[in-house]
């Protein structure tokens, strides 16, 4: 049989493992708290939206006819995909442009971090104006760059005219406005790739470049199998942003073409304006919005997982 | 007691009297004091009322009422208006439409303005407005929208390069293409050319506006009275493509036609590298502006050209009516407001200083608006016998048909049959939603 005092000390005993407790499973939910304002508003903000529009690529609504939404099922993506030539035209020319401008960004962008990354001197200076094309709001590019592509009195011509050649009808046909469309967002969007892997070049210690180099590597091999796998990371950020701005560009080729000559230059995100705000149409512009979505994270996926196999490998 | 029964009465009534006499708005009171209304207006439309310090800045001083206002451009604009038609906010109380927008999916967001006009249409004279313009802000026996601005479309040339190649105005939609031939010209002899003979716009949907203003002046309509079918495949259709599309190819209009919009159109005009368009009529001041323009005082104007049998001067026309939103919160002094900036004297005032696009006739028959646009009686008759884009509610989609299937005619991939026939496939596909 128990003493008093021994009553007394486990009654504690008992009352301090409770409170031990208790503030264990305080302590484990102070994140969760600290978080839930932040995930409050991630939920308001993203996911909310997300979900209804998602539900509504599913129905059928139109903005100058309110009311109850009309769930259609898989209509809106049969339409898509088998009776809409624009949206076939569309994906066709955000999936060249994605692709080309991506090409062509990263390995200007490369290029100019491992040159920048070599300049010691007034190294700021000639970053700050490596970046200036990135800080012109992409209206201001569309309109500037609509000059100078312009056929008769745009510098591009001009050029061309100082090297014998014949002046191209940039904004006026189908392939060079795509190629003006694809070098103005390089112009534009280049300087955030250099960023990126500038920072990634800046972060690899010399000494394992040095070490590679004392190994026998030749300058080729020492950036293949040393400097790329290590710049990866900043590779891969910069690739799944760049290409989620790609895929949805809008104001750059709004100002520069309008999406023409006819719809030949008609990104998703321009289409998914003009079905929503032009034509009203809230439920069929949500199934357009839902493929882009789409599209962004199965390239997204793909980069992280070839970029990291290599990584591996 | 009685006397003093009377005294009271007589003291309450003196007092109830300089109650209501001390309440008694005075002479100078402003109306509206008060009042807050917010308009949303287009921003070429909010210049036209004089902006900032114009008839709107005076219609607060005179009327006590503030008004907040909200401009955008087409596009941002109607999206502005439409979600806050749908959510019932009131947010507007009075918002400039298109006369194209005028149509059965908008009208049911809009306050019926007949009691108004009933009430104030005398005095603020209703019937001066150009009827066939009031008739677009009209739906079903009630009048939904005031006209503000119109415009059509009118013949601009270089009467100097037009003399030097002995080429008299074009009077038909064949002339035009012909004197488009004749004017376009290789100035310096290097085997460039330096002046196109004309210039029209090719941007998406701006090619289907200026399309269809020779359509409408060859004769043509783009849908049947009811609505009910297409009617762009004719042969003047293919006679008006094939013009547009033998000019581009033959170097007749500028190689990148598809690019050029309002803006290039305006600009290649002002620099004289072309001799001749077609285009908006409120546009006349901006080429003949001695600060923009290095031809101004070389510009002339002629009626659009109309083929045979066509009244004269018939094109496309198109405009703004000011609307009141069933929702609005103060629709008496958002009424006050649409009845000021669209007043005789104020129309009047718009036209003469701010370059607005009169729908007034007596703005029309003015002697300071005359001088100062010579061809305004033209535009009169223009805008008299010009056609509007039918209202209905999907012409944007149909807009949108038009213009590339023009698109595809003038850049030589689709012959003018096919392209208009599978224009009127597709525009009877939509037609077919809302029948």
């Amino acid at each position: 049989m128990l003493s008093p005092q021994d009553s007394i000390t486990l009654q504690k005993a008992a009352r301090v493992t409770r409170y031990e407790r208790r503030r264990l499973l305080f302590r484990r939910m102070v994140p969760y708290l600290l978080l839930a304002p932040a995930l409050l508003i991630l939920f308001a903000l993203l996911v909310y939206p997300l979900v209804v529009t998602i539900f509504m690529s599913f129905t059928r609504w139109s903005l100058t006819d309110p009311g109850p939404a009309q769930v259609v099922g898989l209509e809106n993506y049969v339409r898509l995909f088998t009776r809409d030539p624009a949206f076939r035209d569309s994906l066709w020319f955000t999936l060249r442009f994605t692709a080309v401008t991506i090409g062509l960004e990263f390995v200007i962008g490369l290029a100019c971090a491992v040159l920048l990354d070599q300049v010691k001197f007034l190294r700021s200076i000639f970053t700050s104006i490596a970046i200036l094309p990135y800080m012109v709001a992409s209206i201001a590019a569309g309109l500037i760059w609509r000059l100078l592509w312009s056929h008769d009195y745009g510098l591009v011509n001009f050029l061309l005219g100082l090297f014998g050649l014949e002046p191209v009808t940039w904004l006026g046909q189908s392939t060079p406005a795509f190629w003006a469309a694809v070098i103005t967002e390089t112009w534009k969007s280049t300087p955030f790739v250099t960023l990126v892997l500038l920072a990634g070049l800046t972060s690899i210690p010399h000494e394992i470049i040095e070490a590679a180099r004392i190994d026998g590597a030749s300058a080729w091999q020492a950036f293949r199998r040393v400097v790329f796998p290590l710049l990866a990371p900043a590779a891969t950020v910069a690739l799944i942003l760049q290409t989620v701005f790609k895929l949805r560009v809008f104001d750059i080729i709004f100002t520069l073409t309008g999406g023409g000559p006819g719809r030949d230059t008609t990104p998703l995100g321009l289409l998914i304006q003009k079905t929503y705000f032009r034509f009203f149409e809230g439920g069929y512009s949500s199934a357009i919005a839902v493929v882009l979505l789409l599209l962004g994270a199965v390239i997204s996926v793909a980069y992280i997982r070839l970029l990291y196999r290599e990584v591996e490998h | 007691m009685k006397s003093t029964r009377i005294f009271l009465t007589l003291a309450l009534a003196l007092s109830l009297a300089l109650t209501a006499f001390a309440a008694r708005p005075t002479e100078a009171a402003p109306a509206l004091q008060g009042a807050k209304l917010t308009l949303l207006i287009h921003p070429t439309l909010f210049a036209a009322t004089g902006g900032d310090t114009g008839i709107v800045r005076e219609f607060e001083q005179a009327t006590g009422a503030t008004v907040e206002v909200v401009t955008a451009p087409i596009g941002e604009h109607i999206e502005k208006a439409l979600v806050e038609f749908i959510a019932g906010s009131g947010r507007y109380d009075v918002i400039a439409m298109q006369g194209v927008e005028m149509n059965s999916r908008f009208f049911q967001y809009l306050l019926p303005l007949d009691d108004y006009i009933a009430r104030d249409g005398e005095d603020w004279d209703w019937a001066d407005i150009i009827p066939s313009l009031s008739a677009i802000g009209a739906f079903e026996g009630q009048q939904f929208g005031i006209p503000f601005r119109w415009g059509t479309q009118m013949l601009y040339y270089r009467k100097d390069l037009l003399e030097q190649m002995g080429v008299s105005a074009p009077k038909t939609v064949e002339e035009i293409f012909t004197a488009a031939k004749a004017l376009t010209r290789d100035t310096d002899g290097d085997g460039k050319t330096d002046i196109y003979g004309l210039v029209q716009r090719g941007k998406p949907i701006e090619i289907a506006h200026d399309w269809l203003g020779f359509f409408y002046g060859a004769g043509g309509t783009m849908l049947n009275e009811d609505m009910t079918a297409c009617t762009l495949n004719t042969p003047v259709g293919a006679m008006v493509s094939d013009m547009m599309r033998n000019a581009l190819a033959d170097g007749h209009m500028p190689p990148d036609f598809f690019a050029i919009g309002r803006d290039d159109y305006i600009t290649l005009m002002q620099q004289g590298r072309v001799a001749m368009g077609v285009y908006f009529s409120p546009y006349w001041g901006r080429l003949v502006s001695e600060q923009d323009s290095t031809v101004g005082p070389q510009m002339s104007w002629a009626l659009p050209p109309t083929e045979p049998g066509v009244p004269e001067g018939r094109t496309r026309s198109g405009g703004w009516l000011l609307t009141i939103p069933k929702d609005s919160k103060n629709p008496d002094a958002a009424w006050e407001l649409v009845k000021t900036l669209t007043s005789k004297e104020n129309s009047l005032r718009e036209a003469v200083e701010f370059s607005n696009g009169p729908v007034r006739i007596s703005t029309y028959t003015n002697e300071a608006y005359l001088t100062l646009v010579p061809m305004a009686e033209d535009v009169l008759t223009s805008v008299a016998n010009s056609l509007n884009d039918p209202r209905h509610p999907f012409m944007n989609q149909i807009m949108e048909v038009i213009s590339n299937e023009i698109t595809e005619i003038v850049r030589g991939n689709k012959g003018s049959e096919q392209g208009l026939a599978d224009a009127c496939v597709l525009i009877d596909e939509i037609l077919a939603q809302t029948n």
